[in-house]
C-alpha cells in the first residue's frame, strides 16, 4: 500500500490529465461535485466514451437521475454516440432513475442490493473498467433516510473498489464557494473529489475545475478554467506542459521589412510572441500584413487571426498597400480566420486558435487584435487566455505577432497591461507624434529578449507600398510621454530626467 | 403518500399475488418476508407469495429496475404496486398494500 504507487487512468482530455498528473486514480472512484449546470453530467458521459473510444475500455452507466434516452440525446448534442456504443456491447446504462408512474413506498430499513447486484453484472457482462454514477443527490432525494442512502453508497463504492474498476460518481452543491456536496456525507464516500464550477463574474460565466482533493496522489492545486464544445466535450485549458522546455531557437526571421530587422540585429526569433501596440490607425493592421507578406516571401505559412476586420476587408487593405494576398492565399501561405469576438467565449476562441494552428500548421501566427477579445471577458479570464494563448504558440514554435490597442490617442499608457508584456519576446510601439501642428507617426522597439536592438525613436511613412520606417526623430523628447518637445541636442538627457517627474 | 384507498372490491375471493424480491437471506430478507406473509394472512381467499432472490437472477433486478431491496411487488390484484424495505411497519404495509379495510373482519 505504502510503496506501491497510485497508477492513473487517463481520462482522453489533454488539459484534465495534466492537472490530474496523468489522469484518474485507477481503481478508485472520484467525486465530481457542483451546482446545477456546472458539467457533471457533460463530466461523466465524456469520461466513459472518450475511455471507450480512445482507450477500448467498456464503462458502465449508472443513471439515478435523467432517463437513459436523455443522456443519449444529451450526448448526441455533443457529438457523443452513445447507442452506437451500446450496440457494440461497450456501453451499458443501469436506468436507476426514479420513476414518478411507478408507486413505490419505502417501509423500514433497506439497503441498494437491487442495485450493486445489477452494477456487478454489467461490469461482469462487458468487462467495464470504468463507471460513472449520475449522480448521488437524486439518490437523496428519493430516498428520506439520509444515514441509509450514505452507508448503502458506501457499500457500493467498496463494491466498484473491490472489481478494480475506476469510478466518477456525481454530487450536487448548493454554492460555487461552500461544502463539497449538499449532503455532508459526499466527501466521506470517495477519496477525491474534483469541483466543477460555472460561476458569474462580470456577467460572463466562467467554468472552471479544481481538484480538491486527491489522496495520496500528486495533482495539480488552483482553479484552471474549461468550456465545452460540440465534439469535444469538456476541454480543459492548461499551460501547455513542454512550453518553457521547448528548445529556444536562435534563428531569425524576416520580420517584413528591412528596417525593422535592422532595429533588432537581424530579425524576430523563429519562435517568439511579438507583440505590437498602438493606438487606432497607427499602423498595427499595416505592420501584420507586412510580416504576413514577409512570410510569404519566405515561402513560409501565415494565419492570420482577425477579430476586427473581414477576410475581405484585410485583402483589400493589404492590395492598398501594395501587398497582393489573393495569390498567397491559393498558394496556399496565407490564412485568414475572421470571427467576431462575441462569437464565442474567450475559452473557446483558445480551443479554435489551437485546432486552427493544429491543422494548418503554419510558421506565422498574427492575431488582430487582443484588444477586441479583451472586451468580451473578465480580467482574470483575459489573463488565463493570454497565458495559455502564449504557452501554446512557444509551444507550437512559431513566431507570432499580437496587437494591441493603447488607450490614448498620443503616447502614454505605453503597453496595454502588465501582464502581458511579462509574456512577450518582444514589444514594439507605435505612436502618433505632434510636432509643429502636424501628426507624424513613431515606431521604436522597447524591448526584445535575447538581442541587443535599436533603443531610438524611428518616425514611419505609409503609403501605397507599405510601411517605410525612416531616421530616429532627432532633437525631440517626450514622445513616449506624449508630449513630445523640440529639444536641443545637449539638453536631451536633461529633459528625459525632468519629463519623469511631471504630474499628467 | 400517494396513493388513494381504492374502492373495496365486491368479491373477498378475488386472487392476491405479491413477488418479494430479496437479495440472499439476509436478516433484512427473513424480516420482509415474515411482515409480508403476516399482513396478507388475514386476507380471505388465495394469496400467492413468490419470494425471488436476485443474488440467482440479477437479471430480474435489471428487468424491473430494482435499485433498494427488499422489494415487494403486488402483482394481482392490479395496478401493480411497490413496497421497498423490511416492511416493519404492518400498519403501513396493509395500507400501502390496500389490505386496511379488510384485514380485520
Amino acid at each position: 500500500m505504502i510503496t506501491q504507487p497510485i497508477r492513473r487512468m487517463e481520462t482522453g482530455c489533454p488539459g484534465l490529465d495534466h492537472i490530474l498528473s496523468g489522469g484518474m486514480p485507477e481503481g478508485r472512484t472520484t467525486l465530481v461535485s457542483g451546482t446545477a449546470g456546472s458539467g457533471k453530467t457533460v463530466f461523466a458521459t465524456q469520461f466513459l466514451h472518450d475511455g471507450v473510444r480512445l482507450y477500448g475500455q467498456p464503462g458502465v452507466f449508472v443513471t439515478f437521475e435523467e432517463r437513459p434516452e436523455e443522456i443519449r440525446g444529451n450526448a448526441a448534442s455533443l457529438g457523443f454516440g452513445i447507442a452506437e456504443l451500446e450496440e457494440q456491447g461497450e456501453w451499458v446504462f443501469i436506468d436507476a432513475s426514479y420513476d414518478p408512474e411507478m408507486d413505490e413506498q419505502v417501509i423500514g430499513g433497506f439497503d441498494f442490493s437491487g442495485l450493486i447486484l445489477r452494477l456487478r453484472a454489467a461490469v461482469e457482462r462487458v468487462g467495464a473498467t470504468r463507471v460513472a454514477i449520475d449522480s448521488i443527490g437524486a439518490v437523496f432525494s428519493r430516498f428520506e433516510d439520509a444515514a441509509i442512502v450514505r452507508r448503502e453508497l458506501m457499500r457500493v463504492t467498496n463494491m466498484l473498489r473491490e472489481l478494480g474498476v475506476t469510478a466518477v460518481l456525481t454530487g450536487e452543491r448548493t454554492e460555487e464557494y461552500g461544502g463539497i456536496g449538499r449532503h455532508g456525507v459526499e466527501e466521506f464516500v470517495c477519496d477525491n473529489v474534483l469541483v466543477l464550477r460555472n460561476a458569474l463574474e462580470e456577467e460572463t460565466r466562467r467554468r472552471t475545475i479544481e481538484i480538491l482533493k486527491m489522496r495520496g496522489v500528486d495533482h495539480l492545486t488552483g482553479e484552471f478554467p474549461f468550456t465545452i464544445i460540440p465534439g469535444e466535450g469538456i476541454v480543459v485549458i492548461t499551460l501547455e506542459n513542454t512550453a518553457l522546455n521547448a528548445p529556444s531557437s536562435d534563428e531569425r526571421i524576416f520580420s517584413g521589412l528591412d528596417a525593422l530587422d535592422e532595429m533588432c540585429s537581424g530579425g524576430m526569433f523563429r519562435d517568439s510572441v511579438n507583440l505590437v501596440s498602438g493606438a487606432t490607425g497607427t499602423g498595427k493592421t499595416l505592420l501584420v500584413t507586412e510580416f504576413t507578406h514577409g512570410g510569404a516571401s519566405r515561402g513560409e505559412r501565415s494565419l492570420i487571426f482577425s477579430f476586427e476586420e473581414s477576410r475581405a476587408q484585410l485583402f483589400r487593405n493589404a492590395a492598398g498597400w501594395g501587398h497582393d494576398f489573393t495569390q498567397p492565399e491559393a498558394d496556399g501561405l496565407i490564412r485568414v480566420e475572421a470571427a467576431y469576438p462575441e462569437m464565442r467565449s474567450l475559452e473557446d476562441h483558445l480551443v479554435v486558435i489551437k485546432k486552427v494552428i493544429e491543422e494548418y500548421q503554419p510558421q506565422r501566427i498574427a492575431i488582430d487584435s487582443l484588444s477586441a477579445l479583451e472586451r468580451i471577458a473578465p480580467e482574470r479570464s483575459y489573463r488565463e487566455f493570454l497565458i495559455g494563448l502564449t504557452a501554446y504558440i512557444k509551444h507550437c514554435q512559431v513566431a507570432a505577432l499580437l496587437t494591441a490597442s493603447a488607450r490614448n490617442l498620443l503616447g502614454a499608457t505605453s503597453v496595454t497591461d502588465a501582464h502581458i508584456s511579462t509574456l512577450t519576446d518582444m514589444i514594439m510601439l507605435l505612436r502618433y507624434v505632434e510636432m509643429g501642428g502636424e501628426i507624424r507617426r513613431g515606431f521604436m522597439v522597447l524591448k526584445l529578449r535575447g538581442s541587443t536592438h535599436d533603443k531610438q525613436i524611428h518616425e514611419f511613412t505609409i503609403d501605397g507600398e507599405g510601411m517605410h520606417i525612416g531616421a530616429p526623430f532627432r532633437d525631440v523628447s517626450g514622445i513616449l510621454a506624449g508630449s513630445p518637445r523640440q529639444v536641443g541636442t545637449l539638453d536631451a538627457d536633461l529633459e528625459d530626467i525632468t519629463s519623469m517627474f511631471v504630474d499628467d | 403518500m400517494s396513493s388513494q384507498p381504492e374502492p373495496p372490491e365486491v368479491s373477498s375471493l378475488r386472487q392476491a399475488k405479491y413477488q418479494l424480491y430479496v437479495a440472499g437471506r439476509s436478516e433484512r430478507s427473513a424480516l420482509a418476508e415474515q411482515n409480508l406473509r403476516a399482513v396478507t394472512q388475514r386476507l380471505h381467499g388465495p394469496v400467492q407469495i413468490e419470494v425471488i432472490d436476485l443474488t440467482r437472477r440479477p437479471d430480474l433486478a435489471e428487468e424491473l429496475d430494482i435499485v433498494a431491496t427488499p422489494m415487494v411487488l403486488r402483482v394481482l390484484p392490479e395496478p401493480p404496486r411497490r413496497v421497498v424495505g423490511d416492511l416493519s411497519d404492518q400498519a403501513l404495509l396493509a395500507q400501502a398494500l390496500d389490505l386496511g379495510d379488510r384485514a380485520d373482519d
